[in-house]
C-alpha cells in the first residue's frame, strides 16, 4: 500500500512538468508510504511519476518505485496488492520473461507488456496504478474492480495530475480550488462524496473497475472492465451445481483469505464481536499460509499466537451491551490469537480530531472508528490488517436487503401516480418535524417505488428538499442538477440484476461500500501507515458465491458464521449485529459549539455531516479543504 | 468524411474568430479522414483561393434564413460530422444532429461560453462528442456550468503563422515620431460595452513609469466607443502627450508596430485566449498579460511571456522594460503555437472522434 503521483504535460503548448510540484504531491502522502520514496521524470520533462512506499512485499530496494522496464519503455507507479502475483509470475516466466525482483510491481510491468490494458482482467487484488508507455506516448491508469484503492486526477486542458489522494493533488499548488456543487450536494445526500465527483471541480476519481488513457489529446473516456451488477446478473442465469452450497462458501472464503495473507511482513486482523471479523479470524487460523500450499512454519502458526488481533473498545461502553471487548476476547481465546483490546476515551477523540480531519481526504460521516482501530494496529507494530468489511454487502447483512424490496413492492403503484409523491412529501415535510419520525419518511411515496430511489431512501442522509437547511438554494440546485443522483445510482445498477438480492447487493457494494466504507478504510488506515485488507471484497469470491447467495435468507450471515471448521462462539452468532459502534454521537453533541439550529434534534449523522464540513474549514484543521468547507458553511447562514 | 461547419465567419471575414476558423478548417482539410469541409457562414465573402477540400457557401445573415439554409444543406449533403463554431449556434447544431444522427463538434472561443447562455439547455449537448476550447481558462469556465463529461472537452489553442520579412518599420517609427522612444503597445478594440482589455490600467501606471523611463510612449492600436474615456483618463493622469491613439491600423502597419514595440502589454481581464500576444511574440517582442483569464495560455504561464497579477502590473511592466528581449522568443513561439503543432493536434482530435480511447494513441 502506497501513495502514487504523476504529472503528464500532454498538450503541445503545456510547459514541462515542475519537479517540485511532483514532489509536493508525493510527499503530502508520506503517511501512505513512510518506508521509501522515488521519482522518475522523462528526458523531455513532459511526464513524471512518483511514489511513496509502504514495504509489504519484497522489502528490498530493488522493488522501489517508480519501476522501469529493462528497455526503459515502461515505467510504473503502483499502489495496492496483487494477491495472485505469484501465479501470474509463473505464467510469465513460462513465456520466457525474466524477473529482477520478488515484487508484485514487476509482475505488473511484464503483464502490461504482454497484454496491454487487458492486463486488468488478470489481476486479483486491490490496486491503483499508472503506467507510462513511452512507445505510445501515453499514460495508462487503472483502478481495482471494487474501488478499494483510490485514484484521482485533475485535467486542466494541458496537463493532467494524478494522485492517490485529492488533497495531495491540491498540495501541488497548481490545481483550481473551485468547489464542486455536485460533490458537496452528494456528500449531504449520501454521507460520502459519490465518485467520480469530489468536492473540487477540477478533480475527479478514476471510477472503480475502469481504465483510463491519457494521450496527447488528454484523458479519454474511462473504460469499464468490471461491473458488480453484471456478476449478479450472470449469477441468476447460472445453473446450480451439485456441490453443497455451504461447502462452496467455505472453500471460496478460505481461498480468498489465503490470497489476502500474502505478505513479507506480519498480517494482523481487526476483531469485533461481529460475525464477519470473527469468521475471518477463524478462517485465517485454519488456512495454509501460502498459495503453494505450504503450512505455517515453526513458531509461525497463527494458533500459536502469531496472528495479532485488535479490538477497539470505548470507555463509555465498558460494561454495556455495546462493549465489544469481552466477546472479542472470547473469540480471540477460542482461536488462540495474540490479542489486544484498545480502549479509546473521549479525551483521545478530542485530541485526535484535528489530525482526523487533516487525514480525511474528502468529507465523510464515518471513518472515525477505523481511524482508532488502525491506530491501535499500528501501535502493535502491524503494517497489514485484515478487516471484515464487505461481509454485509455480500451476505446481505443490512436491513436494506429486506426493506428496499418491501418498499418497492408496496410503493411501486403509488409512486407512479402523478403528483402523489410530491403531495405526500410536502405534507410530510410540514408534519414530520413535530412527530419525531425520521424526516426521510416524507419521501416514501415519491421514492419508495423504484429500486434506485428506494435504496437512496434507505441509505440517504438528507433528502433533496432538505438541502437548503445546510447550503444556499442556488448551490443546492446547481449541485442536484450536476449530480443527477438517480442517474448516478442507476448507472451502478447496469446491467440490472434480476433478483432483489442482487439489486440491493449491487447498490450497497457499488455505492455505499465503495464511496463510504472503502474510502474511509483507505484514508483512516493510511493515516497510520496501515494497509487494510478486505478478503470479503474480492471479485473471485463474488463470482464464486453470487449464485449461491442470490436469494433471501432468514439468517443472512449464517453461511459466513458456519464457514470455519471450529465454530464461532455461540454468543457471537446469537448476538444482534452491531459492527464497530462508537460513542461519537454523544461526544459530538458535547462538543463546544455543537449545532443549536433547526436540525439539532435530527439524527446525529446529519449533525455530524454539518460539523465535519465546518470543522474541516476551521483554522485548526488542514488548509486544503477550507475553500469548499467554508463555501458550504457560509451558505448555511 | 463530410464535415459540415456552422460558423459565424471564416474565409473572407475579419477578426480573431474568423482567423481561428480559417486555421482550423485548413487543418481539417489536411486530415486524410476528411473529404470535404463545407462551411455555412453568417458573414464574409469567400475568396477564390480556398484550400483544397474546403467549400464555403454564401453568407446567410438573417437568423431564420440561416436556419432554413442549414436544414436544407444537411438534408442534401448528408454530413458525417457537424462542426458548430459558436455556442450560440449550438441549439441549431443540436436539431441538425438530431435529425441526422451525426455527432457535433462544438468550438468555444471565450467570454460567450464563460456563463451559461440563457438559450442553452442540457439537452443541446446530447449529440456533442467533442468540445474544443481556445484556452484552459475557457475550458474551466465552461465546465463550471455545462453538464458535459470533462474528458470530452479539450483545449485547441490559437495558432500563429510565421511572420513575413520585416517591412516598413523605420518608416512607421518616423511617422509616429517614435525614434529614440521606448514603446509600450496594446492592440485591441476599444468597446465601452466591454472595456476589459486593460488600456486604462496601463495608462494609470504611466506617471510612475515615466519617472524612470522619460522616453516612454504608449501606443494604442484599435478603435471603438471607449476611446473618449481613455483619452480623458490619459489627460487626467497628465500623460496625454505620451499616449498615441492610432485607431484601426492596417495589417502591414500592425506587423511593423509589433516590431517597434519594446513590450506588448495587454492587462485584459476578459480574454478567451489573446491571439495578439502570440502575434507580438512571434515577432520577437516580449508580451505581458494578467493571470486572471485566458491570457496565461499564449504567455505559457510565464514561460514565453510575462504573467502578472492585477495589483503587480506596474512592477511587471517595469520588469518587462528592463529585461532584454529573449533572442529565441520568436522561434519558441513557433515551436509551441506554430501551425505544425496545431494541425497535428487537429488530426489527433479527428482520429479520437469515434475511436476507442486507447486507439487515440499514436
Amino acid at each position: 500500500m502506497c501513495g502514487i503521483a504523476a504529472i503528464f504535460a500532454y498538450h503541445y503548448a503545456a510547459p514541462g512538468i515542475d519537479r517540485e510540484e511532483l514532489r509536493k504531491i508525493r510527499d503530502h502522502m508520506i503517511a501512505r508510504g513512510p518506508d521509501g520514496m522515488g521519482e522518475w521524470v522523462s528526458a523531455d520533462n513532459r511526464v513524471g511519476l512518483a511514489h511513496r512506499r509502504l514495504s509489504i512485499i519484497d522489502l528490498t530496494d530493488d522493488a522501489a518505485q517508480p519501476m522501469s522496464s529493462p528497455d526503459g519503455r515502461l515505467v510504473i507507479s503502483f499502489n495496492g496488492e496483487i494477491y495472485n502475483y505469484r501465479e501470474l509470475r509463473k505464467v510469465l516466466e513460462a513465456k520466457g520473461r525474466r524477473f529482477r525482483t520478488q515484487s508484485d510491481t514487476e509482475v505488473l510491468l511484464h503483464l502490461y507488456d504482454e497484454k496491454g490494458e487487458d492486463m486488468v482482467h488478470e489481476l486479483r487484488g486491490m490496486f491503483a496504478l499508472t503506467i507510462w508507455d513511452a512507445a505510445r506516448n501515453a499514460l495508462f491508469m487503472a483502478r481495482d474492480p471494487y474501488g478499494i484503492k483510490p485514484l484521482y486526477y485533475a485535467d486542466d486542458g494541458w496537463t493532467v495530475r494524478v494522485a492517490s489522494q485529492v488533497k495531495a493533488i491540491l498540495a501541488g499548488g497548481q490545481v483550481s480550488r473551485e468547489p464542486e456543487p455536485a460533490g458537496i450536494v452528494g456528500f449531504y445526500l449520501l454521507g460520502s462524496v459519490p465518485e467520480p465527483w469530489t468536492t473540487w471541480q477540477a478533480i475527479r476519481a478514476v471510477p472503480a473497475g475502469h481504465t483510463l488513457w491519457v494521450t496527447a489529446t488528454g484523458p479519454g473516456e474511462p473504460r469499464q472492465y468490471f461491473s458488480i451488477a453484471r456478476v449478479w446478473r450472470e449469477a441468476a442465469d447460472q445453473a446450480p451445481n451439485a456441490i453443497d452450497p455451504q461447502q462452496q462458501i467455505r472453500e471460496a472464503l478460505l481461498d480468498s483469505v489465503r490470497h489476502h495473507m500474502v505478505a513479507d511482513v506480519p498480517v494482523g486482523a481487526f476483531l469485533s464481536a461481529g460475525i464477519d471479523s470473527s469468521a475471518l479470524v477463524a478462517l485465517i487460523t485454519e488456512s495454509p499460509r501460502s498459495l503453494e500450499g505450504e503450512s505455517w512454519g515453526e513458531g509461525e502458526k497463527p494458533t500459536s499466537h502469531s496472528l495479532k488481533t485488535i479490538t477497539l473498545a470505548f470507555e463509555e461502553f465498558r460494561g454495556t451491551q455495546h462493549d465489544e471487548a469481552p466477546l472479542a476476547e472470547q473469540v480471540a481465546k477460542r482461536y488462540g490469537t495474540d490479542h489486544r483490546t484498545r480502549y479509546v476515551t473521549e479525551q483521545e477523540f478530542q485530541q485526535d480530531l484535528p489530525a482526523i480531519l487533516e487525514a480525511m481526504d474528502q468529507p465523510t460521516i464515518d471513518g472515525i472508528n477505523t481511524w482508532f482501530v488502525a491506530k491501535a494496529a499500528r501501535e502493535q507494530g502491524l503494517k497489514v490488517a485484515i478487516s471484515g468489511l464487505g461481509g454485509d454487502e455480500l451476505f446481505g447483512g443490512y436491513p436494506s436487503f429486506t426493506d428496499v424490496p418491501r418498499w418497492v413492492k408496496r410503493f411501486s403503484l403509488p409512486s407512479r401516480l402523478p403528483f402523489l409523491g410530491d403531495a405526500v412529501r410536502i405534507i410530510g415535510e410540514r408534519l414530520i418535524p413535530h412527530t419525531g419520525i425520521n424526516p426521510k419518511a416524507a419521501g416514501m411515496v415519491k421514492y419508495g417505488g423504484r429500486w434506485t430511489t428506494a435504496w437512496y431512501l434507505r441509505r440517504g442522509l438528507f433528502m433533496p428538499w432538505e438541502l437548503e437547511q445546510v447550503m444556499g438554494r442556488e448551490m443546492a440546485q446547481k449541485g442536484l442538477e450536476r449530480l443527477n443522483l438517480e442517474h448516478t445510482i442507476a448507472s451502478a445498477l447496469h446491467p440490472v440484476p434480476p433478483s432483489a438480492y442482487g439489486k440491493v447487493a449491487t447498490l450497497e457494494a457499488s455505492l455505499y461500500m465503495r464511496n463510504q466504507l472503502l474510502r474511509d478504510a483507505d484514508w483512516a488506515g493510511m493515516a497510520h501507515s496501515l494497509e487494510i485488507r478486505v478478503p470479503l471484497v474480492d471479485t473471485v469470491l463474488l463470482r464464486k458465491l453470487a449464485g449461491v447467495l442470490n436469494g433471501h435468507r432468514e439468517n443472512p450471515k449464517r453461511p459466513l458464521a458456519e464457514a470455519p471448521q471450529k465454530p464461532l462462539p455461540g454468543v457471537v452468532t446469537a448476538r444482534a449485529k452491531t459492527g464497530f459502534t462508537t460513542p461519537i454521537g454523544t461526544w459530538q453533541k458535547k462538543m463546544e459549539g455543537a449545532n443549536a439550529d433547526s436540525v439539532a434534534n435530527t439524527p446525529w449523522a446529519r449533525q455530524w455531516a454539518r460539523h465535519v464540513t465546518a470543522l474541516i474549514g476551521s483554522p485548526s484543521a488542514s488548509n486544503e479543504p477550507r475553500a469548499a468547507a467554508s463555501f458550504v458553511t457560509e451558505e448555511c447562514g | 468524411m463530410r464535415l459540415l461547419a456552422l460558423a459565424t465567419d471564416a474565409f473572407g471575414a475579419p477578426g480573431g474568430i474568423a482567423q481561428y476558423n480559417r486555421d482550423l478548417f485548413s487543418a481539417l482539410a489536411g486530415c486524410r479522414l476528411v473529404d470535404v469541409v463545407d462551411i455555412l457562414p453568417r458573414h464574409g465573402v469567400p475568396p477564390q483561393d480556398l484550400p483544397e477540400k474546403v467549400q464555403q457557401r454564401a453568407a446567410v445573415e438573417g437568423k431564420l434564413a440561416y436556419i432554413i439554409a442549414a436544414f436544407q444543406w444537411v438534408r442534401t449533403q448528408r454530413p458525417d460530422l457537424i462542426f458548430c463554431g459558436h455556442i450560440n449556434l449550438l441549439p441549431l447544431a443540436h436539431w441538425l444532429a438530431r435529425s441526422t444522427g451525426v455527432p457535433v463538434w462544438l468550438q468555444l472561443h471565450g467570454i460567450d461560453a464563460w456563463e451559461k447562455p440563457e438559450r442553452i439547455h442540457t439537452r443541446h449537448f446530447q449529440h456533442v462528442a467533442l468540445v474544443t476550447c481556445v484556452s484552459r481558462y475557457t475550458r474551466g469556465r465552461f465546465l463550471s456550468w455545462a453538464q458535459v463529461p470533462p474528458n470530452h472537452v479539450k483545449v485547441l489553442s490559437n495558432t500563429v503563422a510565421e511572420p513575413g520579412p520585416e517591412a516598413g518599420v523605420a518608416a512607421l517609427r518616423a511617422t509616429l515620431k517614435l525614434d529614440g522612444k521606448r514603446v509600450l503597445l496594446t492592440v485591441g478594440r476599444l468597446a465601452a460595452s466591454e472595456a476589459y482589455k486593460g488600456q486604462d490600467r496601463v495608462i494609470r501606471c504611466l506617471p510612475g513609469l515615466l519617472q524612470r523611463h522619460p522616453e516612454l510612449a504608449y501606443v494604442i492600436a484599435g478603435d471603438g466607443d471607449d476611446r473618449p474615456r481613455l483619452e480623458r483618463l490619459a489627460a487626467e493622469n497628465g500623460v496625454a502627450d505620451k499616449v498615441l491613439f492610432l485607431g484601426k491600423v492596417s495589417a502591414k502597419d500592425l506587423d511593423a508596430l509589433y516590431r517597434i514595440a519594446d513590450l506588448f502589454v495587454m492587462p485584459s481581464i476578459g480574454e478567451g485566449f489573446g491571439i495578439v500576444f502570440l502575434e507580438a511574440m512571434a515577432r520577437g517582442t516580449p508580451a505581458l498579460g494578467l493571470d486572471v483569464d485566458g491570457s496565461t495560455d499564449p504567455l505559457q504561464d510565464g514561460e514565453l511571456g510575462l504573467v502578472s497579477s492585477e495589483s503587480g502590473l506596474y512592477e511587471a511592466i517595469e520588469q518587462g522594460l528592463q529585461a532584454p528581449p529573449p533572442p529565441d522568443l520568436a522561434e519558441r513561439v513557433q515551436n509551441t503555437f506554430g501551425q505544425a503543432n496545431f494541425r497535428q493536434q487537429v488530426q489527433r482530435l479527428m482520429r479520437s472522434l469515434g475511436q476507442s480511447p486507447s486507439a487515440v494513441c499514436h
